[in-house]
């Protein structure tokens, strides 16, 4: 279902987050770790976006607002409600389709990207908008 | 038959697209609700467990939701706000208390 690229965001952003003992991954993360990635880079710089401004308010905003998780107590990296939504849909969007290439197409990064900005007030739609203004 | 287009050149207005008005999403304060059936130990543990807070700082806020039917445990992004509500009424269904932890915009 995964294409490889995005199997590599998805396991760049985990990591991030439990390498900083974020309490959780957020849709942020997940973009942020995009930002590493040609295909997504090639998509928001189609759309116009700065890439380095994208990255420098990304990480900005994931420090001052994820919480952490404090020293001494072991607990997981919980992915938010966002991003699981941002991942269900993807893949509810490319399960009814037989075409193989599409779902190759759907499952790839560009695809999630897309998902990404249909989330309600979150940071990153508005920063996706802003960098490309 | 589709009609011609008869404005001459000096009628032409160049028309640029307003960039469109930014402002950062607001944050939203997690809040737990009053109710008389869940015991206070239980509002401290959630409050130790899920918003990070010591004892003390978890028996004020439990006494603020107790004494005045409402209490602030923290302001997130809308993101992070909503799955903290999620989990903590989800642990609150585990364990059968029927408490109330819901989010509003700060």
């Amino acid at each position: 279902m995964l294409s490889k690229e995005l199997e590599v965001s998805l396991n760049q952003a985990f990591r991030a987050a439990y390498d900083k003992r974020h309490e959780f991954i957020s849709v942020e993360h997940l973009l942020l770790a995009m930002l590493d990635n040609t295909a997504a880079i090639d998509v928001l710089k189609a759309c116009g976006a700065n890439i380095d401004d994208m990255r420098r308010e990304l990480e900005k905003f994931i420090e001052e607002t994820t919480p952490i998780i404090a020293a001494g107590i072991k607990r997981e990296t919980q992915p938010t409600l966002g991003f699981q939504r941002v991942l269900q849909r993807r893949l509810f969007m490319c399960s009814p389709l037989e075409n193989r290439k599409s779902l190759e197409q759907t499952s790839s990064l560009p695809y999630s990207a897309n998902r990404i900005l249909t989330q309600p007030s979150c940071w990153v739609s508005k920063t996706s908008h802003a960098s490309t203004s | 038959m589709t009609e011609k287009n008869t404005n001459k050149p000096s009628d032409d207005l160049a028309v640029k697209e307003a960039k469109p008005q930014l402002k950062r999403p607001p944050l939203f304060k997690v809040f737990l609700l009053n109710d008389d059936f869940t015991p206070m130990e239980f509002v401290i543990d959630i409050l130790k467990r899920f918003f990070a807070m010591d004892e003390e700082k978890a028996t004020q806020v439990m006494l603020h939701v107790h004494t005045r039917g409402i209490g602030v445990c923290g302001v997130y992004s809308r993101d992070i706000a909503e799955t903290k509500v999620r989990q903590v009424n989800d642990f609150s269904r585990e364990h059968q208390h029927p408490l109330l932890c819901d989010m509003d915009e700060a």
